[in-house]
């Protein structure tokens, strides 16, 4: 049953994100991310994360889909505005870029090794000491509560550095 | 099936087809969203060693997830108000268009 469910998950998020590469319109690669964020919040359910899972829906689902929805709004591209795409030759030398990236990766990972053993280690029945927001939050702010703080001054800037960018008179 | 290796193989295929969708691609839109996937594929492979080593690492690897996700979000944020002020400069998300520092 698990594993069933895993490939399935496995199938779609590579399904979705295929397509999300080779939609023409952004609306529909938009929609593609959509569903690849929702597997891969399935997927990390799966691990035993349901905190992340949570964090996976409302950071990506919610607001980096949100944000890419609103630009697609606001560009409003016409499908003559799209421009045109790259030549054929061209994207089958990315793709076969691409393909033997994936081929040393996968490589790297079944030869490796650290990665025999495979299978995860199961978890005590009922403890939540994994992924539950209460031993994340111990995590955060405890042992990484530097870099914690660190990444609310990042996201402090991003937010100012986005409002300057898109003001009218630069 | 659901093992270590086929989660990182997962990641890795996510990670390459990110890849190609960067190279590839000439709207500006969607060379974002492969970055996107991108830095989903890594989130998954960081989560799968998180699990593996569950007992011995702690929850180091579920945090540093926590911390791309933040980065990513941070990146989405400028990325699109480049690309808004980009596409108000010249009418395009084009990305071959954004040549001005040629030459």
């Amino acid at each position: 049953m698990s594993d069933v469910m895993f490939v399935a998950l496995a199938v779609v998020s590579t399904a979705s994100a295929l397509l999300l590469v080779t939609r023409r319109n952004p609306l529909y690669a938009a929609l593609c991310m959509m569903v690849l964020f929702g597997t891969t919040a399935l997927l990390f359910l799966k691990l035993s994360a349901p905190f992340l899972a949570a964090m996976q829906v409302l950071v990506y689902g919610g607001a980096v889909l949100m944000l890419f929805l609103f630009t697609i709004m606001l560009l409003n591209l016409h499908p003559e505005e799209l421009g045109s795409e790259k030549g054929l030759t061209f994207k089958l030398s990315a793709g076969i870029l691409s393909a033997v990236l994936a081929i040393f990766l996968i490589y790297a990972v079944k030869f490796s090794r650290d990665m025999t053993g495979g299978s995860f280690p199961e978890l005590p029945a009922g403890s939540a000491a994994f992924g539950s927001a209460e031993s994340v939050g111990e995590g955060i702010f405890d042992a990484f509560v530097l870099p914690f703080e660190l990444v609310s001054v990042l996201i402090v800037a991003a937010v100012a550095g986005a409002i300057v960018l898109t003001k009218k008179k630069l | 099936m659901f093992t270590v290796d086929n989660c990182l193989v997962l990641s890795a295929v996510l990670f390459a087809i990110g890849v190609f969708g960067v190279i590839a691609r000439r709207n500006l839109l969607v060379i974002l969203m492969s970055i996107e996937v991108m830095l989903n594929a890594v989130n998954l492979a960081f989560m799968s060693f998180a699990r593996q080593h569950a007992f011995e690492g702690g929850n180091a690897g579920q945090i540093f997830v926590l911390i791309v996700m933040a980065v990513a979000a941070a990146e989405a944020a400028v990325g699109l108000a480049i690309l808004l002020a980009f596409f108000r400069n010249r009418q395009t998300a084009d990305a071959d268009e954004a040549n001005l520092m040629k030459n």
